[in-house]
């Protein structure tokens, strides 16, 4: 079947667009162009297949580096900071380093024992 | 409604011809798109040259205004100057190309549908080919046709008749299967073909 139908009349044909309109339209797409050439370096630095690969790497350096030199850190800071408590001469250091140890006054179990045979002690509900 | 000059002579595309047409369109786009790609700003005027024309009438046919296809055409090639680097990649520039217009179409009838369309004039959506008086009246009279079908069928029309694509190639810029826009055309075809015989009364 021919679908190209035969129907339409002889000599007609869709307008073309008018004049006028051809020096805006290039107008705005060359403003559109030229705006858009700073945003394609950011693309063109996003899409990139090298450039990626150099920001990996980049973050997962400095994410190991970070984690490396923090254990560093913490082993080679641990004895100079004792060391450095135990020192006469820096006695604010060491309360600062040496956390007091907390003690508890608490009697021992005999006296909690010979307590329970005493009237004023409450009795255990059964 | 007005009268018309004389009989409506039908018309035979040769589609042989628009398709062959519509190929060597296609190559000249490719490269217009791989020098826009390439940041030459000159081929704006190239591009304007050759895809101005399918890009403003096909959105005059879905918008059914001559004020709303010229701000299509606009939008669209800001679109493309947008696209930069990516009209590379573009395969089909053509097709794109109608793609890109067919939804700035609808994008604009849906702007235009919230501010009322308070004047209703007549839309050109064709024209004599000619000077001949005669002609311009029939142009006036199957253009006021053409505007009872819906946008949808329009645009099928114009893209078969008049931009020389396949059914395929209609079926992926207005984003339905092949046989869809088949049956659209078909649709369309018989409905023009009502009302223009109730426009002369029946042939027999």
């Amino acid at each position: 079947m021919d679908h190209r139908g035969n129907h339409l009349p002889d000599g007609l044909q869709p307008p073309a667009p008018s004049v006028e309109l051809r020096r805006p339209a290039l107008a705005a797409a060359r403003a559109a162009m030229n705006g858009g050439r700073a945003r394609d370096r950011w693309l063109r630095l996003w899409t990139s297949r090298p450039l990626r690969v150099a920001w990996a790497t980049v973050v997962v350096g400095l994410i190991v580096g970070n984690l490396a030199l923090d254990r560093t850190v913490r082993r080679a800071t641990a004895p100079v900071l004792l060391s450095a408590a135990g020192s006469p001469d820096l006695g604010e250091l060491a309360e600062i380093v040496t956390l007091g140890r907390v003690t508890v006054e608490l009697p021992g179990w005999e006296v909690v024992a010979a307590r329970g045979a005493s009237p004023n002690d409450r009795k255990e509900p059964s | 409604m007005e009268a018309v000059a004389g009989p409506l002579k039908p018309v035979m595309i040769d589609a042989a011809t628009t398709e062959a047409d519509a190929v060597d369109d296609d190559v000249g786009l490719r490269t217009i798109f791989g020098a826009l790609a390439g940041g030459r700003v000159d081929a704006l005027d190239e591009l304007y040259d050759l895809a101005a024309s399918d890009v403003y009438r096909l959105a005059l046919w879905r918008t059914g205004s001559v004020e709303d296809a010229e701000d299509v055409v606009q939008d669209v090639f800001v679109k493309v100057a947008e696209h930069g680097a990516g009209l590379a990649k573009v395969r089909h520039p053509r097709r794109w190309l109608l793609t890109v217009a067919r939804r700035c179409s609808i994008d604009c009838v849906r702007r235009r549908s919230r501010r009322e369309r308070d004047v209703v004039t007549d839309v050109p959506y064709l024209v004599a080919a000619s000077a001949d008086p005669g002609r311009a009246a029939d142009a006036r009279t199957v253009s006021r046709l053409i505007d009872r079908l819906p946008a949808k069928q329009r645009e099928v029309v114009l893209l078969r008749h008049f931009a020389g694509c396949t059914f395929a190639a209609i079926g992926r810029i207005t984003g339905v299967p092949t046989f869809t826009a088949a049956s659209r055309y078909r649709m369309a075809i018989a409905r023009l073909r009502r009302l223009l015989e109730g426009c002369h009364g029946p042939s027999r």
